[in-house]
């Protein structure tokens, strides 16, 4: 028997039995798979979404911060017109190109708190005391180093850092690799829990688990050292921070996130922030380092030794 | 004849045996294209982050410099007259100019791939990312071929700028603009701005690798000399490269009780 017939003809013969049994169905698929958004799928049937991305949003600045004393140091809008615009001048002083990302999703999902909706964070009265102490103490000069800023002191990056980053996959694992500081985060998809309590990080540990196109993150073990610095809102969060993140892969150019802030001992409830990634351009790559304990001196110029 | 039968299915069996390839080496992973797959953690257990070449204890902080055998080919690191002046000052002042050791900074390439502490290896079909331990240092090494033109002018970068490349199961690796303020040991081995460095990664077997850095710099160097050692995987399925920022630590204790000015 011809081999290479048989298999053309039961192929044949598969297709049109297809046809016949769900012509209606099939129709109504097709439309609909044309419609779904294309998403790369690693053999595991997860998403694939290894490439070079630029990270936006997540952060907890407040709309109106409602203390007196700190609407002394103004309202931080999310940043608008992101990745446009003139750039600053390179180290031989020349002008780079503004970047134009070619993927900035339009129109934007949100970014920054959405829950509560009005964008005033819920904290404890232990939280807005730690809040106010720093505000009053942080500048300038700071009153101690406790009181300075975390990027003044080349702190490792706080987890929800964003900026350009690179994501790689592997069976188990998902590393970023994050332009700003050398940044990485890892998620270990393969079941294992958090370390012991005993065991602290500045940027936490982090486990996640796919289910379809979403990527749950829970981060604990935090050591309490990180804060959402800059703007409006300054106190440390407390070791007993839990962050939840969820990432949703809308398609192979857009995936949203909402990070979730659960600390009982600076809020009275979790607050959520909202932010999203999109593809760098194509002939875009990041910078290979950009460090800061290497290149400051500010510690020496602060504290004069 | 039952005999001869038994004789000859051995004889078929032991032959087989002897040219089938060794278990280990059929057992490499791969990626999706097919290439050697380094992900997973792993860790140099050589002394040559204390010094490249053989050298007996010493004493350092409070344990010491374990005496060890050098990873340099020949035991020589041909250094211009010059420069071996500059090299015994490095030694001299060790304890507190070492920046991997004494300050905390990013140790450079190839030095953090010796390092006594574990590095981890994430890689797929475009980009390699390692993730080492120590000073949350990282390096991201290019194997798309992009150019590393729009580069120059840049200020070099402590961990320097990979490319790689693939030379049948060998991961070439690529690297330039490493800054010159990292040492190549804590014994003061230094290097200028124009240090080149060829990395080689090849899998022993699916637990070991071969790993061998080729170093040139002119204006250090009389020619260019090569390490080689074997990188050891952590076989441990619980095991992870945890965070460890030690600069910040060592400000944070050093400026605790400190007023600014």
């Amino acid at each position: 028997m011809n081999v290479r017939l048989f298999v053309i003809g039961a192929a044949a013969l598969a297709v049109s039995a297809a046809s016949l049994s769900l012509p209606l169905r099939a129709v109504g698929q097709s439309a609909q798979a044309a419609a779904k958004p294309a998403i790369r799928r690693l053999p595991d049937g997860s998403p694939d979404i290894h490439g070079t991305w630029m990270r936006v949003g997540g952060g907890l600045n407040e709309a109106n911060p409602p203390d007196s004393e700190l609407k002394a140091f103004g309202v931080l809008s999310e940043p608008q017109g992101f990745g446009q615009g003139p750039v600053a001048a390179g180290p031989g002083g020349e002008v780079a190109e503004p970047r134009v990302p070619k993927y900035m999703p339009n129109p934007r999902p949100p970014q920054g708190i959405i829950d509560p909706a009005d964008r005033v964070l819920p904290y404890t009265q232990e939280g807005r005391a730690r809040r106010l102490d720093y505000a009053r103490n942080m500048c300038c000069p700071a009153k101690s180093l406790a009181y300075l800023e975390l990027s003044v002191r080349c702190a490792p990056p706080q987890p929800w850092a964003g900026g350009g980053v690179n994501i790689v996959q592997r069976p188990g694992q998902m590393a970023m690799f994050f332009e700003a500081n050398h940044h990485t985060r890892v998620f270990y998809t393969d079941g294992r829990p958090h370390p012991s309590p005993n065991i602290r990080f500045f940027g936490g540990h982090s486990t996640g688990r796919w289910k379809g196109n979403v990527l749950t993150v829970d981060t604990t073990n935090l050591d309490g050292r990180a804060y959402f610095g800059v703007g409006n809102t300054f106190p440390p969060f407390s070791q007993e921070l839990h962050l939840t993140e969820q990432f949703t892969v809308v398609s192979d150019r857009l995936i949203t996130f909402v990070l979730t802030y659960d600390d009982p001992k600076t809020f009275t409830r979790p607050v959520k922030s909202a932010g999203f990634f999109y593809p760098a351009n194509e002939d875009e790559e990041l910078s290979p380092e950009m460090t800061c304990h290497e290149g400051s001196y500010s510690m020496q110029n602060i504290f004069g030794f | 004849m039952l005999v001869t039968g038994v004789g000859i299915l051995l004889s078929a069996v032991l032959a087989f045996a002897q040219t089938r390839p060794p278990a280990a080496a059929t057992q490499v992973p791969r990626t999706s294209d097919g290439k050697p797959d380094f992900s997973g953690i792993w860790q140099a257990l050589s002394t040559a982050a204390w010094d490249l070449q053989d050298h007996s204890a010493a004493l350092f902080g409070t344990v010491g410099v374990p005496p060890g055998r050098g990873v340099v080919e020949g035991n020589e690191i041909p250094y211009k007259p010059e420069a071996l002046e500059q090299k015994k000052q490095n030694f001299a002042n060790r304890a507190t100019e070492d920046p991997a050791f004494a300050k905390c900074l990013l140790p450079g390439v190839p030095r953090a791939t010796y390092m006594p502490y574990p590095f981890e290896i994430s890689q797929n079909p475009a980009l390699i990312g390692i993730r080492y331990q120590f000073a949350r240092a990282v390096r991201t090494i290019d194997l798309a071929g992009r150019s590393r033109e729009w580069l120059k002018g840049w200020p070099d970068f402590w961990m320097g700028d990979s490319r790689g490349r693939w030379e049948g199961d060998t991961l070439v690796v690529d690297v330039r603009k490493l800054d010159e303020r990292s040492w190549l040991d804590h014994a003061g081995n230094f290097h200028s701005e124009e240090l080149h460095v060829v990395e080689r990664y090849s899998f022993i077997d699916r637990d070991h690798i071969r790993y061998e850095a080729t170093i040139e710099d002119p204006k250090v160097f009389t020619r260019p000399w090569k390490m080689t050692m074997p990188l050891y995987r952590i076989i441990d399925p619980q095991a992870e490269v945890f965070e460890w920022d030690c600069r910040f630590d060592q400000d944070s204790e050093k400026y605790k009780d400190a007023v600014p000015k």
